[in-house]
């Protein structure tokens, strides 16, 4: 093994490799760096048939480092602009975005390049040391156990609940039910295609709901204060080395969360898509004054999603190396690469190619440190991002949104969907129902009922007698229980104040705006039953038992406690306040005229890009939203939008040659 | 004479310039679409179709630039709905679409719009197949008389609708396969893991994913009982290197029912990613694109190149077969009431 290490060495110790190690990290940097729409699966699918024709090791240099480094700088964008980045960075908005606000943007992007670094390097660590074991660390777990994995993961929901735990449940439940639009495996029925509409077969894309449910309600809050991101008195007050000395302080959850990264890039079927969330949710469970702090901007919350997130590319590898068996788009592009050039991966590949399983484990250890370092040098600059004018910032932001959502199924139904929950979002965050639930019940819809099928039907109601099942199910149930017992310590000393003031206004009867916001969930969930009704049980017991029954229920709970003023009075107690609570501090009347200016921009913009389509509408607007709204100077909205322009034609249709979505009056 | 020479120039500004030698082509300087509704950018079926379209840069005359567009949604119907309803018929919008797209339109699956009259066909890189069922080694059903005395076969699949899925159940209907169960909702990387895991027993899986995909299971004792034809009637002869002899299910149509069934499967299934393109596109389009199309067909540089590139099989399908499978498609609503049930959700119908 010492000998088949020293030649994975030599091999990468030839020029052409390290040229083409070097030309990996940079495609993968600039992968990260680019907003969604251009991921490593549309590099590789560019790159594989020009590359299949090199020397093998060369070849297999630029895809390895380019995956190696794609995640590692995507944390600015969740930092600095409250908007997803990659798809295994969506948790790190919670505590990233606050960080950011208050002047620690430096602060978290160090946190997070040196997080990302460290589980890449874990990661890498475990690869090699999984060589002997690969092939039953995956087969480990189940279908049945999964199940469980997911329900722990759907568990997260208390803490994110926070201080209204009824909301949170609302709110996560609603997710549940976005998750099943679209068609059923198990049964070929169309749930929620509404209007015979192919859009609707596959479902709503997480990045959608993501980029819109975060970013626009970040947007708006740039909009209504007139400042850049960050809101500091001491502008960008964190330093890169507090971060770098964060991650180090706490090596023991960037190892914790990087192991449960390798874990789920091993296991197929759990993805990128769940990583981040898992890792945090396993972050507030476990870290010291989680409840007071996540949520608010607590680096823990960025060192856990972003740790994960790298360390997954190691687990990836496992499973494609030396089982042969893709977790991905990406990964199954890179078993086509190796096809390609004679290579067969899979569990002979330690017997035939060990030198190229060590020559990649090199790669990607080396990849991942000079990705850390690029994070460093890219910091200082990235982070004066936070400082920019809210005059540029939004039309950026916007252009982000709009731009990743019309990348997400290039349907022009896209931008309805983004328009329609970008509001949603607003609401939820103006009127105190946390986003975060929501979520992740969309990430997790999917897993929990196909889990839940595949394991009743492979194995009837045997599987829930298994011992590991019973096994996970107790440590799921505890950690919840334990979330749940030790938020009520918590709250019971601030709670005796609120208590006073609860008894004072129990019988009073007040409508507060929210319950528009409770009833619009009723009557969602009332129609998700009726439309159901019809449809086989399979179909059914997701949306309709499971969803909408519960959803009514504790919608109807949720009505009582807003009219009898019950809540308002429990939440001056402590607990995790999960989300950002709304306050813009200005007039009221100046908040609604600069709210409903800045939806018009908003809808506005879908509107021409459904219209005009994206290369002519998004630069047009950028223009106007900058001299008309932002007042800046003529010359700054020329090059803002001269920069869109570029970016939006000139990579996507001048380069790469992806068309966008035909204008509708082009058609 | 200065009057005439006015005129004739006046006429020949009019008429335009005089014709050379040679026609310029339709595609001189042009820019084709490519709607790519079989997967989304840098997915498996965009591998499939990129060294298609490098050879159709070889073989065009004119040197066209092809861009793409992505329309995946509904599986295909998306694109094929775009195709046939909304491109424009000016020759600069070509297609892929899916080997689903035919059943789901004869069929009248949600979503489809489009109807299989209103497209032109190219053809294809592969016919799709030929198909095996895959049993776990422990087993030991290596035999197709093994596999139909056995009660309760697992198979592990995708979703109701998909190839597979619908190749596993006409094949589990043509041997009349005792008490079947679809355990239904994997993702394409956890089947081959189903089986190891012991949650499936079996699945039906094309020879060439096979070999590109597990080939460790030829020497694990996973066993191939029987095997499905592709639409070209090759076996596993078609497919080096994966075990020959094994029955098809062909053999296994014992009744005109299954027979029928089959033939429409067959029929509904002509080729796998197809290239199409708005019906009614200009003439000279229309040749120089059938032309450039059935010169990649027969390429052995370009079967060896993709080859290479997507491990498949290289098997093409010209567009006039297709066109002629499609007129010749036998339409017996009891046919097609049955070959709906066999590829359903619920249990299957007897075979006779």
């Amino acid at each position: 093994m010492f000998n088949a290490a020293v030649d994975g060495l030599l091999n990468v110790a030839n020029f052409y490799v390290i040229l083409a190690m070097l030309a990996g990290i940079a495609i993968g940097t600039f992968t990260a760096v680019a907003p969604q729409g251009i991921g490593t699966p549309v590099m590789y699918a560019l790159l594989i048939p020009v590359i299949v024709k090199w020397p093998p090791m060369v070849a297999i240099a630029i895809l390895i480092a380019m995956d190696a480094v794609s995640t590692i700088c995507a944390a600015y964008l969740p930092i600095l602009f409250g908007i997803p980045g990659g798809t295994g960075s969506v948790a790190t908005v919670l505590d990233g975005y606050p960080m950011g606000r208050r002047g620690e943007a430096r602060r978290a992007l160090g946190a997070s390049f040196m997080a990302g670094g460290m589980g890449s390097i874990i990661g890498t660590f475990m690869l090699v040391l999984a060589i002997p074991v690969a092939k039953p660390l995956i087969s480990l777990l189940g279908s049945p156990e999964l199940f469980v994995v997911v329900l722990w993961g759907l568990t997260m929901v208390s803490m994110f609940a926070g201080r209204r735990p009824i909301r949170g449940l609302v709110s996560a439940i609603f997710g549940l039910l976005i998750g099943t639009i679209g068609m059923q495996p198990q049964t070929g029925v169309m749930r929620f295609v509404f209007f015979d509409n192919p859009y609707f077969m596959d479902g709503i894309s997480v990045s959608i709901v993501g980029l819109a449910m975060f970013g626009i309600p970040a947007a708006l809050d740039l909009a209504l204060s007139r400042m850049g991101v960050e809101q500091a008195a001491a502008p960008l007050a964190g330093r890169l080395w507090d971060g770098v000395k964060d991650c180090l302080r706490e090596w023991w959850l960037v190892v914790r969360c990087s192991v449960l990264g390798v874990w789920v890039g091993i296991v197929p079927g759990v993805g990128a898509q769940q990583i981040d969330w898992l890792a945090y949710g396993h972050a507030a469970q476990t870290c010291k004054g989680a409840k007071e702090t996540f949520g608010k901007g607590d680096v823990r919350g960025v060192i856990a999603p972003e740790s994960a997130n790298d360390a997954k590319d190691g687990g990836d590898l496992m499973s494609v190396l030396l089982v042969g068996m893709p977790q991905g788009v990406s990964t199954a592009l890179f078993i086509a690469a190796l096809l390609a050039m004679g290579i067969i991966p899979g569990p002979d590949m330690v017997n035939k190619h060990l030198d190229i399983i060590y020559s990649i484990v090199w790669i990607m250890g080396f990849s991942g440190v000079i990705g850390t370092l690029i994070g460093f040098i890219l910091c200082n600059p990235l982070a004066k991002l936070a400082l920019v004018r809210y005059s540029i910032m939004v039309p950026t932001l916007f252009t982000f949104v709009l731009m990743g959502a019309l990348s997400a199924d290039r349907d022009p139904l896209d931008l309805a969907a983004v328009v329609l929950v970008g509001v949603l979002g607003y609401f939820m965050k103006r009127l105190g129902y946390p986003r975060p639930p929501l979520l992740l019940g969309v990430v997790m819809s999917p897993l929990l009922e196909k889990y839940l099928f595949i394991s009743t039907a492979a194995y009837g109601a045997r599987w829930l007698t298994f011992p590991s099942v019973i096994v996970l199910f107790v440590i799921t149930m505890g950690s919840l229980v334990y979330t749940l017992w030790s938020g009520r310590k918590k709250d019971s000393g601030a709670g005796a104040v609120a208590e006073t003031t609860a008894a004072e206004k129990k019988s009073t009867f007040r409508f507060e705006p929210s319950v528009i916001l409770t009833l619009f969930f009723l009557v969602l969930f009332a129609a998700a039953i009726m439309t159901g009704w019809e449809w086989p049980f399979v179909a059914q017991l997701m949306p309709v038992y499971v969803v909408g029954a519960s959803g009514l229920v504790l919608c109807l709970i949720q009505l009582f406690r807003d009219l009898t003023f019950s809540e308002a009075a429990q939440a001056g107690g402590g607990g995790m306040e999960m989300d950002e609570v709304f306050n813009s501090g200005l007039d009221r009347r100046v908040e609604v005229k600069r709210t409903l200016g800045f939806f018009g921009w908003y809808a506005g913009a879908a509107i021409a890009i459904w219209l005009f389509g994206i290369v002519i509408a998004l630069p047009v607007f950028v223009l106007l939203y900058t001299l008309l709204e932002g007042r800046e100077k003529w010359w700054t909205a020329l090059l803002l939008s001269g920069s869109a322009f570029l970016f939006i034609w000139g990579l996507f249709e001048g380069f790469f040659k992806i068309l966008w979505p035909t204008g509708y009056l082009f058609l | 004479m200065g009057m005439r020479f006015a005129l004739i120039s006046i006429f020949s500004i009019l008429l335009g310039p005089p014709a050379s030698g040679g026609e310029q082509p339709f595609y001189q300087g042009k820019t084709i679409k490519v709607i790519q509704g079989a997967g989304d950018p840098g997915g498996t079926a965009d591998l499939r179709t990129k060294p298609v379209i490098q050879s159709l840069q070889k073989y065009l005359p004119g040197n066209p630039v092809f861009v793409f567009q992505y329309m995946s949604g509904g599986g295909g119907a998306a694109a094929a709905n775009y195709l046939a309803g909304a491109a424009k018929h000016d020759g600069l919008t070509i297609g892929v679409i899916t080997s689903s797209s035919f059943g789901n339109a004869i069929l009248g699956a949600p979503g489809v719009r489009y109807k299989l009259e209103d497209l032109v066909y190219f053809g294809s890189p592969t016919s799709g197949g030929p198909y095996a069922v895959v049993v776990r080694p422990e087993l030991a059903l290596n035999t197709a008389d093994k596999l139909k005395a056995y009660k309760g076969l697992r198979f592990a699949e995708r979703s109701v609708g998909h190839t597979m899925y619908i190749v596993g159940r006409v094949m589990s209907f043509m041997l009349d396969l005792e008490e079947p169960r679809w355990v239904v909702g994997y993702s394409s990387s956890e089947l081959g893991l189903a089986l190891e895991r012991k949650e499936a027993d079996a699945r039906a899986n094309s020879l060439s994913s096979i070999l590109r995909e597990t080939p460790g299971w030829l020497k694990e004792g996973f066993t191939f009982p029987v095997v499905m034809k592709n639409t070209r009637g090759e076996a596993a002869e078609a497919v080096p290197g994966f075990p020959q002899g094994r029955p098809s299910v062909d053999k296994y149509a014992d009744t005109e029912l299954k027979r029928a069934v089959l033939r429409f499967h067959n029929a509904v299934r002509p080729a796998g990613t197809v290239f199409v393109a708005p019906k009614g596109i200009p003439e000279p389009a229309m040749r120089e694109l059938s032309a450039a199309f059935n010169k990649i067909w027969a390429d052995p540089q370009f079967a060896k190149d993709y080859e290479n590139l997507t491990r498949d099989d290289v098997s093409p399908v010209r567009g006039d077969t297709i066109e002629q499978v499609l007129r010749e498609l036998p339409r017996e609503p009891r046919v097609m009431e049955i070959y709906k049930q066999v590829i359903g959700p619920g249990p299957l119908p007897p075979g006779k």
